[in-house]
């Protein structure tokens, strides 16, 4: 080895002896010795410092990963909490400078607010308002607090989320909470017994209206001096007594009441507000307006932030301190907790396992990594100790020389790892910004978060795991006898078994197959003399390769989960996916309900309506279609029943049974179709002439029906196909009558008596002599085509028949009265490109404009749809990303395995080839031995990812019951591709190396 | 009658200025039977002529004909048959396969071309080699004269027309070394096999029926015995 430099020698020992001087002060002869090897092994060494590279990388990824999305969680919490850390109310200002003095330098921000008082509201508001409406001050923040050194990018209390207008800027301006939008505030009792409501307004309320509120101050019945915060829920104790004759008796103690109640006062409406869960029922006032109770008194509600704190009980001290031991105050705990001054709670505790999980993983990867490359690195120089031994070097100073290697290693592969780590993150994060901020939520910006802390931890995980890997090879190294070196023989150790095998074996010709052309053994037998070489190497070598080959198995195993994983998440993205082609739906709502189908403007507009919706700009031409769901009771010739579908509904669906008897009646769906969308459903589904007409009544039978429920998926054809025509019962019945399944099964007249307590069968449907009429089936299919707006999966959704029907040819007909309206939907998608939140708001004026519609909801199933697919993204950037490292660490594991072994093996195999070994028949060995290693590792893997799935499947198919156990078998195909590539680049560059030396070099290859 | 002739053998390792000239125009034919003692001091080609002879390694230029046959005509895989049939090797350092026993080291050979053992050679093998009852030990469980033996072993056990040794004694110890060369010489003599060993030793020399001194690649002497 040492003829490699013999070229430069000078210039060599130079370099060698500034690298020995930097790594260990008293550069001696062990550290050049150590220097020279790792630079004669240069590949080995390169993949080593790769491997030590990538697992410190990958633990700084991890790590910052955490670290950022800690932030970006603790940011939310900001963001809708504030950034305040202890509340209290106070009605002496001089409690705030008491808290000044007390907190001192600590004390970071304080803000404060006036409860004002709460207004009782009479019982008809107070039914779905709530007893009061508390009124608050808008929060301030005090200017005399500096806003040192703590939290200033969010307010100290955030202010009320508008749903809109305005806040109120001046005295008499009030936002209300939107709840209250388009009510009445009337006058008369409150649920207070003796106070009046203190709350009226002219007519509804909306912004310019105006409110009248006398508001008091809420206090406990039995402590009139203690006063209840304004937007607190009503104090009422519930009790349950059960009489003598079994009934129960509910028992209602309000323990409040309201006292001090001021003049009203009016106030203008500027805005609606979205209430907080913490806040309560409570509308805001600017923080100029006057006292409003009649004693004029207010609550001050301070909130503050401190830095400096170790501990939330350092925080209660100070609490206490200012409170005294019975005093009150609100902590922030769920920002205490992940600020870290909160510990042992569940959240922090469950990332901090995960990164440690992860953590975990890595560093076990990473030691076997590292600890394989020292062993391969100390056996291939085994001789080397040995003679080193023989020359005097101590125990102490061979031991060192495999530090020192691995100090070269670490110095040189943990700062290139902490840089990839970051690196690495960075750039995930900035791939994966949109789809953190959707999953954490609130629009809260998500990004890398670096923590010196976390760089320390990545490196001394590093150079641990480097430590524990240099531990074994340098015991080892030290161990080497100079007895050992001078004798030649390689280090094998065969296993117990085969020196049991050997044991065995008598006599000389025990070693060969009956007719003595061939060793004893399957492999043999099978594979001829290479398959008997390889599998001898791998019976010796057994324990050696069983670790690397694991390594190599849980790589597979990872990324075959990985593959797992995200087909688990695009599995999901299914049962969001509504299946139609439609991007936006709109739900119709009307104030006046009536199923009659003559009576809703947007049903028998229908055509005008889509016309309107497809004119607003940046609607895709022809995707504009309404549809109104209706249903009505049916006859169907019971031939054309496919009753064993009926009956597995039966035993299946968790919504009970089919809605159709034995005899064909049953009620059914109609999917009421405009137009437009009419004639396109024709065309996909090739129909022409009369069924193609919007005028002509028709009808196309949907032939799928769900059967999915908890446990089992599936979906049925309800019809056998050969039914014609349909008969939609035309039943003209009482307000106390209609048509629905007996208890029996049978579909009949069933009638409520007069005070509505019993409902009775009067007679199955087939004996009423009802007047039918007869639409023709023009088709019957389970797939509407393309360009129907609502998919199979959310059509099949049903209890009974469905079918889809022209609606022109419904309107005006006896028809229209056969048939209930439930929901009237419209359906459009956009232009490519088209700003989808002007074209939404194209269509609200649309309907707004016709004025017979009172509101349209408009879903964006697009945006849905997308930030679905970010989230998705998201997790799966980072999913690979681990993965991908994870692969890249058993790669070299296995590169090092296979290329050192190989190469160690250099005199074995030039000693076959000089005894007659054919070229092809050592690649044959090579290969064979490579593919034992390949076959453990993937089958291994294979076997526990399919475990790991099972798990997965086990714990979702609770709760998916459309789950079905599949293997991600694209990623075992990738898989088997990786290993075999790694494998075949391993051997291929080991052989190269072997045979690069000729086999007169390589057969008195000396290990010196 | 000649069974080997080394025909203007040269090799040449590297290239341009660090190319060194390891055999330089050797020419020189042997007999059926011979013992034949290649000396020289180290680097002056020994080695080098006993590979190529081997078919281990191919000469730069020149050829080598054993039985009539040019060597070196043969393809790889040819070559291959050639080292297993028709020549036996020893080495200084013994090169056995670390991973397997005794009888099979010693068979590898006839394995390899896939013909059948011969139980008898190998029991009277085993036994004038002094190896029964370790038929079955590893490599590393044997001393180093017995792990020369097994070697030995290997190379008599296919019967070769030349058994090719480099220093077979180079790594023993004097009783050792006395009992290897007299197996080899017994075989020689036995089977009419022909003998070339490359020595240091100068009563192996002495011993020989015809001594070949190489010096820097090229013959110094050839001297016949008596």
């Amino acid at each position: 080895m040492a003829k490699h430099f013999k070229g430069d020698k000078g210039t060599r020992d130079d370099k060698d002896r500034a690298l020995a001087a930097a790594v260990a002060p008293r550069g001696n002869v062990f550290t050049r010795f150590t220097l020279r090897s790792l630079r004669a092994n240069r590949v080995r060494t390169t993949v080593t410092i790769v491997g030590v590279a990538l697992a410190t990388g990958l633990l700084m990824a991890v790590l910052a990963s955490v670290t950022s999305l800690h932030a970006a969680i603790v940011n939310y919490m900001r963001s809708t909490d504030g950034v305040w850390q202890e509340s209290f109310d106070y009605t002496d200002d001089a409690t705030l400078g008491n808290l000044r003095t007390l907190a001192g330098d600590h004390l970071d921000r304080l803000a404060t607010r006036r409860d004002l008082g709460a207004v009782a509201l009479s019982e008809e508001n107070a039914e779905y308002a709530g007893a009061y409406l508390g009124i608050y001050d808008l929060p301030v923040e005090s200017a005399n607090t500096p806003r040192a050194a703590g939290d200033t990018d969010y307010a100290v209390y955030p202010t009320p989320e508008l749903d809109e207008g305005r806040l109120p800027e001046k005295p008499g301006e009030i936002a209300l909470p939107a709840y209250l939008r388009g009510e009445t505030l009337v006058s008369g009792a409150s649920q207070l017994s003796g106070v009046d409501s203190g709350a009226t307004s002219e007519g509804e309320l909306e912004l310019g209206s105006e409110v009248t509120l006398a508001a008091g101050r809420r206090v406990w019945a039995s402590e009139p001096e203690t006063p209840i915060k304004s937007g607190a829920l009503f104090q009422v104790e519930y009790s349950y007594e059960t009489g003598e004759d079994g009934s129960i008796n509910e028992g209602k103690t309000v323990l409040e009441t309201l006292t001090d109640v001021g003049e009203a006062r009016t106030y203008t409406v500027v805005g609606f507000v979205n209430t907080s869960y913490s806040d309560g029922n409570v509308a805001y006032v600017s923080p100029d307006e006057p006292a409003m109770t009649a004693s004029e008194s207010a609550v001050g509600n301070a909130f503050f932030s401190t830095t400096g704190y170790a501990s939330e009980d350092e925080l209660d001290q100070l609490m206490v301190r200012l409170l005294g031991e019975d005093g009150s105050w609100a902590t922030n705990s769920s920002l205490l907790m992940y600020q870290g001054l909160d510990t042992g709670r569940q959240i922090t505790t469950s990332l901090v396992l995960f990164a440690g999980v992860l953590a975990a993983v890595i560093v076990v990867a990473a030691v076997s990594l590292i600890s394989n490359a020292f062993r391969i690195s100390i056996s291939e120089r085994t001789r080397q100790f040995g003679l080193l031994a023989s020359l005097g070097a101590s125990r102490q100073q061979l031991r060192r020389t495999v530090y020192v290697e691995a100090g070269i290693i670490g110095l040189i592969g943990i700062p290139i790892g902490v840089a990839l780590g970051i690196g690495g993150a960075a750039v995930a994060f900035a791939l994966t910004a949109e789809g953190w901020s959707m999953i954490v939520g609130n629009g809260v910006t998500v990004g890398l978060v670096l923590r010196p802390l976390d760089a320390v931890a990545a490196i001394a995980l590093g150079a641990l795991a480097l430590l524990v890997s240099a531990l074994a090879p340098a015991v080892r190294a030290s161990s080497v006898s100079a007895v050992d070196a001078i004798r030649q023989t390689q280090d094998v150790r065969p296993s117990k078994r085969l020196l049991r095998v050997f044991r065995r074996r008598r006599t000389a010709m025990d070693d060969f197959s009956a007719d003595g052309r061939r060793p004893r053994g399957l492999a043999a037998r099978l594979g001829g003399m290479p398959a008997f070489l390889a599998r001898r190497t791998l019976a010796v070598s057994a324990g050696k390769s069983r670790a690397s080959a694991m390594a190599l198995a849980v790589s597979v195993a990872l990324l075959v989960t990985a593959g797992l994983v995200s087909d688990y998440l695009s599995g999901m993205t299914s049962y969001i996916d509504y299946g139609g082609s439609a991007d936006m739906q709109m739900w119709v709502s009307m104030s006046e309900t009536s199923s009659e189908l003559a009576d809703s403007p947007a049903a028998v507009n229908m055509n005008d309506i889509t016309t309107e919706i497809s004119r607003v700009s940046g609607v895709k031409e022809g995707s504009a279609s309404g549809i109104v769901r209706t249903y009505g009771s049916v006859h169907v010739d019971p031939a054309g029943v496919n009753w064993d579908a009926v009956d597995a509904y039966d035993a299946s669906s968790p919504y009970g049974g089919f809605q159709m008897d034995r005899e064909g009646y049953g009620s059914a769906d109609f999917y009421l179709v405009d137009d437009a969308t009419w004639h396109a459903l024709a065309a996909d589904l090739g129909l022409s002439g009369d069924a193609a007409d919007p005028e002509h009544a028709s009808c196309v039978a949907f032939n799928r029906v769900s059967t999915t429920n908890e446990s089992t998926y599936g979906t049925v054809e309800p019809f056998t196909g050969s039914a014609e025509t349909i008969d939609v019962l035309l039943a003209d019945l009482a307000d106390n009558q209609w048509l629905g399944m007996n208890d029996d099964g049978i579909y009949g007249l069933r009638e409520r008596n007069e005070d509505a307590t019993e409902v009775t069968f009067v007679s199955p449907a087939s004996e009423l002599g009802l007047q039918t009429m007869s639409v023709p089936v023009v088709a019957c299919t389970d797939d509407l085509g393309e360009s129907f707006p609502i998919g199979s999966t959310l059509m099949a959704e049903a209890t009974g028949l469905t079918f889809v029907m022209p609606a022109s040819a419904v309107f005006g007909s006896e028809l229209e009265s056969a048939m209930s309206t439930s929901i009237i939907q419209y359906f459009a998608s956009f232009v490519e490109g088209a700003d989808e939140n002007a074209v939404t708001e194209g269509i609200q004026e649309a309907f707004g404009a016709r004025g017979d519609i009172d509101t349209v909801t408009i879903n964006n199933l697009r945006e849905s749809l997308r930030e679905y697919n970010a989230m998705i993204f998201t997790v799966n950037v980072f999913l690979y990303c681990f993965i991908a490292i994870t692969m890249a660490i058993a790669v070299a594991n296995v590169f090092n395995t296979i290329a050192s072994g190989l190469m160690l093996r250099t005199r074995e195999f030039a000693a076959l080839q000089s005894m007659g070994m054919g070229r092809r028949a050592f690649r044959r060995m090579i290969f064979l031995e490579c593919a034992d290693f390949a076959v453990k590792g993937l089958v291994g893997g294979v076997m526990l990812a399919t475990l790991v799935n099972w798990g997965f499947f086990a714990a979702l198919s609770s709760s998916i019951s459309t789950l079905t156990f599949e293997m991600p078998w694209g990623h075992v195909a990738l898989a088997f591709a990786v290993v075999a590539v790694v494998l075949a680049a391993s051997a291929g560059y080991a052989l190269h190396k072997t045979h690069a030396m000729n086999l007169v070099e390589a057969l008195r290859a000396d290990a010196l | 009658m000649d069974i080997l002739r080394v025909d203007h053998l040269t090799k040449t390792y590297g290239t341009g200025d660090t190319a060194v000239r390891a055999l330089d125009d050797v020419s020189f034919s042997v007999a059926g039977g011979e013992f034949v003692a290649i000396i020289g001091s180290s680097g002056s080609g020994k080695s080098t002529l006993l590979h190529m002879i081997g078919g281990v390694d191919r000469p730069t230029s020149g050829t080598v004909y054993l039985n009539g046959e040019d060597v070196f005509e043969r393809s790889d895989e040819q070559l291959a048959v050639f080292r297993r049939r028709e020549v036996g090797l020893v080495y200084q350092f013994y090169n056995l396969v670390p991973v397997l026993d005794v009888v099979e080291n010693m068979c590898l050979p006839v394995l390899m071309d896939g013909r059948k053992v011969n139980e008898r050679r190998l029991t009277a093998l085993l036994s004038r080699l002094g190896l029964t009852g370790r038929e079955h030990h590893l490599p590393n469980q044997l001393s180093g004269g017995q792990q020369q033996r097994v070697a030995i072993g290997r190379a008599l056990m296919n019967a070769p027309a030349v058994v090719l040794a480099d220093e077979p004694t180079g790594n023993l110890d004097s009783k050792n070394s006395a009992e290897i060369m007299a197996l080899l010489r017994k075989s020689n003599r036995e089977l009419r096999q022909t003998l070339i060993v490359i020595t240091h030793d100068e009563d192996i020399a002495l011993s020989a029926d015809r001594v070949i001194a190489l010096e820097d690649g090229r013959i110094a002497s050839d001297t016949r015995a008596r």
